[in-house]
């Protein structure tokens, strides 16, 4: 692992209430949009964004049941609440990041995310830093997103 | 022990202190969800400079539990 921590950044995590306002905004700054994609597992809705020039963003929206996002989206609008980075190694890359004096509590344990075909995806609570997301990856291979965006915005 | 264990939870919360009564818990107080059970667990921890192991963080979820551990530890305001 080269990266500090074994971590690559990876997305931003933005939290909205609905989705077409952020869209429009992303459109409008390049990004492409992917469909959107429920995640079971998490009980949210997410939707991929990527541009050749700025970081990945992934939209995560509530669905018509309880979930994670109401009491965050409760006092926030919209935020981006996650950073996300991969792993190639997450148990050695907790062990660095505690190493380096960081306190770190697992929010979420490793579970498969559809918006990457099921690869394993876990959170983190880091004290003076805030909530990050950990994508599991074996070497060697990249992380595909399921729903692709295809084509440029209008 | 009381006074800063209620501001703690409060400030993590968003809430007066007299909001969190003894009785406060995730089923008494709408935004004590999972992700502000970790937030108030590292604010104590940092308060009182101690360590909560990784079960306690997610089992002590109530202020008297929570009480009750400090307690247990000997920490009194």
């Amino acid at each position: 692992m080269n990266a500090a921590y074994g971590l690559t950044f990876h997305h931003f995590g933005l939290a909205v209430e609905k989705p077409d306002l952020a869209v429009h905004f992303l459109t409008g700054l390049g990004y492409r949009i992917g469909e959107v994609i429920h995640d079971r597992y998490q009980n949210v809705n997410l939707m991929w964004g990527e541009s050749d020039a700025m970081p990945a963003v992934e939209i995560i929206f509530p669905t018509d049941t309880p979930g994670p996002l109401d009491e965050i989206l409760r006092r926030n609008k919209e935020l981006v609440y996650h950073l996300c980075f991969v792993s190639e190694n997450l148990e050695v890359s907790l062990q660095q990041m505690r190493g380096a004096g960081h306190r770190i509590v697992g929010v979420v344990p490793p579970k498969p995310a559809p918006l990457f075909h099921d690869d394993q995806v876990s959170f983190y609570l880091i004290r003076g830093f805030g909530l990050i997301e950990i994508i599991e990856k074996s070497p060697g291979r990249s992380i595909a997103v399921q729903s692709q965006p295809t084509g440029r915005p209008a | 022990m009381d006074t800063r264990l209620k501001k703690v939870v409060a400030a993590v919360l968003g809430i007066t202190v007299p909001d969190v009564t003894n009785e406060a818990s995730p089923a008494t107080l709408k935004n004590w969800d999972s992700l502000k059970q970790m937030q108030i667990m590292l604010a104590l921890e940092e308060e009182f400079g101690i360590q909560f192991d990784d079960e306690q963080i997610h089992e002590l979820s109530s202020y008297k539990l929570i009480a009750a551990e400090l307690a247990k530890r000997g920490i009194t305001a």
